[in-house]
């Protein structure tokens, strides 16, 4: 099924006339089995203490991945998270060696049928063993075109959570009982880690719209008791003052990331080089790029990436300095992108697109969009540079 | 030997050499990763990993090295390991890695081998 895994050293590769290739061994030997069993619980302790290192879900996906690759001797794999909401039901976090569009078609297939198992924690599938069933599972073609061995489910109780998968090993080894039994293991402790980076995520997300609300709530409560007029949101005091936006920034950035990441979808932020100094409020900027970011999150699918950036240019009305918040979605047809501020929809910070829009240009910035279908939506924020 | 991981690139023309120091593992894996992937352009798909100064390799520096092995290959060129430290040798012989794995005695004779 892998022929070119049954041949180790490559014709291709082979260093010329045999030189320099260290002591030769007398071709393939059975491995200690003892010594195995050792490393493999060796191999186990190293991913709990690596596990235990505060991580993002793709540095987590990162640290279980290469760690089981060195534990089972395969150069190949991936690891999906299963995605409870809308969108795609397998969201690939990391694979190695196998083919990104690929990727999302394995996970797709077996998010599917591991979910259909019925009640229990469904077992480790060996591809070799369960394409002799008839008929197959439909994940099993597209398995074996990426040269998958083995599918793990991840599982939380009796929820399945995610999926690792693993190449065939080294030496065509395969993958016996005590093997599942130990991939078993090391998935629960990789499950364990997901589910509490997740709920830790989520509860700093829960917090910060706590924090949003209740400042929302004061400043409602604030315009009830001036005049009646324009709404409340217009009615702020907007106070635009010399600064630099980066701090204002990252700060955004290091808030809104764990609810980013609660949701599935990655957050970063960058910054062109020697940007000027912006008129801007810093508490109306903060809302109008919170309102951008929580359209990105609604829109962008789970596994997008949104990058929150900091550039600067000069028109002929001046220098300006923007925010971006770019996603690599599918993008937006136009007559959606026409009407993409006439919308009410309002994320958790309670404001919508629109009212960010009012709210920018009352401290005499401007919020444009723009999509392609290619590169996905990106939402500025141009203030006048100071 | 220090523990502390550190990736040095000698200072040569055509393949580079990349010297590897320190603890290979969770933490730098990817780091290792991005480093062979940046020097692979100047020497023709080829990388010698000088691993002389490891100090220990997890199972993580396993997987590393072993998917470089394969990423490298898909692509036409090699991953070569070389002067491994003890702590390598040990484990690669333990998992029967070898003969799967680019293994060559010293940086001049792998660079003098493949031409670089």
């Amino acid at each position: 099924m892998f022929p070119h895994w049954s041949r180790r050293t490559h014709p291709e590769t082979t260093l010329p006339g045999g030189a320099e290739q260290g002591p030769e061994t007398d071709g393939p030997r059975e491995p200690d089995p003892t010594a195995r069993r050792a490393l493999g619980l060796l191999a186990l302790l190293e991913l709990s203490e690596e596990l235990g290192v505060p991580r993002d879900p793709s540095g987590i996906a990162d640290a279980a991945l290469f760690n089981l690759l060195g534990q089972y001797g395969c150069t190949r794999g991936a690891l999906w998270l299963l995605n409870g909401g809308e969108g795609p039901d397998a969201v690939p976090l990391r694979a190695q060696g196998v083919p990104a569009e690929l990727a999302v078609e394995v996970g797709e297939r077996w998010a599917r049928w591991f979910r259909g198992q019925g009640a229990g924690a469904p077992d480790p599938v060996v591809v070799d063993r369960i394409a002799r069933l008839s008929p197959p599972p439909p994940g099993v073609e597209p398995a074996q075109r990426a040269e998958l061995a083995v599918l793990a489910p991840m599982t939380a109780g009796e929820r399945v959570i995610g999926i690792l998968a693993l190449g065939p090993r080294v030496g065509a080894a395969e993958f016996g009982a005590v093997e599942l039994e130990m991939l078993r293991t090391s998935l629960n402790l990789l499950a364990l880690t997901m589910e509490n980076t997740t709920l830790r995520n989520r509860d700093l997300e829960n917090r910060r719209r706590l924090r949003a609300a209740a400042a929302r709530v004061r400043e409602l409560e604030t315009s009830a008791r001036e005049t009646t007029g324009s709404t409340a949101t217009l009615r702020s005091p907007v106070r635009p003052t010399r600064g630099e936006l980066r701090g204002v920034l990252a700060s955004i950035h290091d808030e809104r990331r764990p609810g980013v990441i609660a949701e599935l979808r990655e957050l970063d932020f960058s910054s062109a080089a020697d940007v000027p100094p912006a008129m801007f409020d810093p508490d109306v900027t903060k809302r109008v790029v919170d309102a951008m970011l929580d359209d990105a999150v609604r829109r962008a699918p789970c596994g997008a990436r949104i990058r929150l950036r900091l550039e600067h240019g000069a028109d002929s009305a001046g220098a300006w300095v923007a925010v971006e918040v770019r996603d690599d979605g599918p993008g937006l047809p136009p007559e959606r992108l026409r009407g993409i501020f006439a919308g009410g929809a309002t994320g958790p910070g309670g404001l919508s697109l629109a009212e960010a829009k009012r709210l920018a240009e009352s401290m005499g910035a401007r919020v444009s969009a723009d999509s392609d279908p290619e590169r996905g939506t990106v939402l500025t924020l141009r203030l006048p540079a100071a | 030997m220090a523990n502390e991981f550190s990736i040095d690139r000698a200072p040569r023309e055509g393949v580079a050499v990349l010297r590897v120091s320190g603890r290979l593992d969770a933490k730098n894996a990817q780091q290792l990763m991005t480093a062979c992937q940046d020097a692979r352009g100047s020497g023709g798909g080829h990388v010698v990993l000088n691993l002389a100064d490891v100090t220990f390799v997890a199972s993580s520096g396993i997987g590393t090295l072993l998917a470089l092995t394969e990423e490298f290959r898909d692509a036409g060129g090699a991953v070569h390991l070389v002067s491994l430290s003890d702590a390598v040798t040990s484990v690669v012989e333990l998992l029967n890695l070898r003969q799967f794995l680019n293994i060559g005695v010293s940086e001049q004779g792998t660079l003098e081998a493949i031409g670089g």
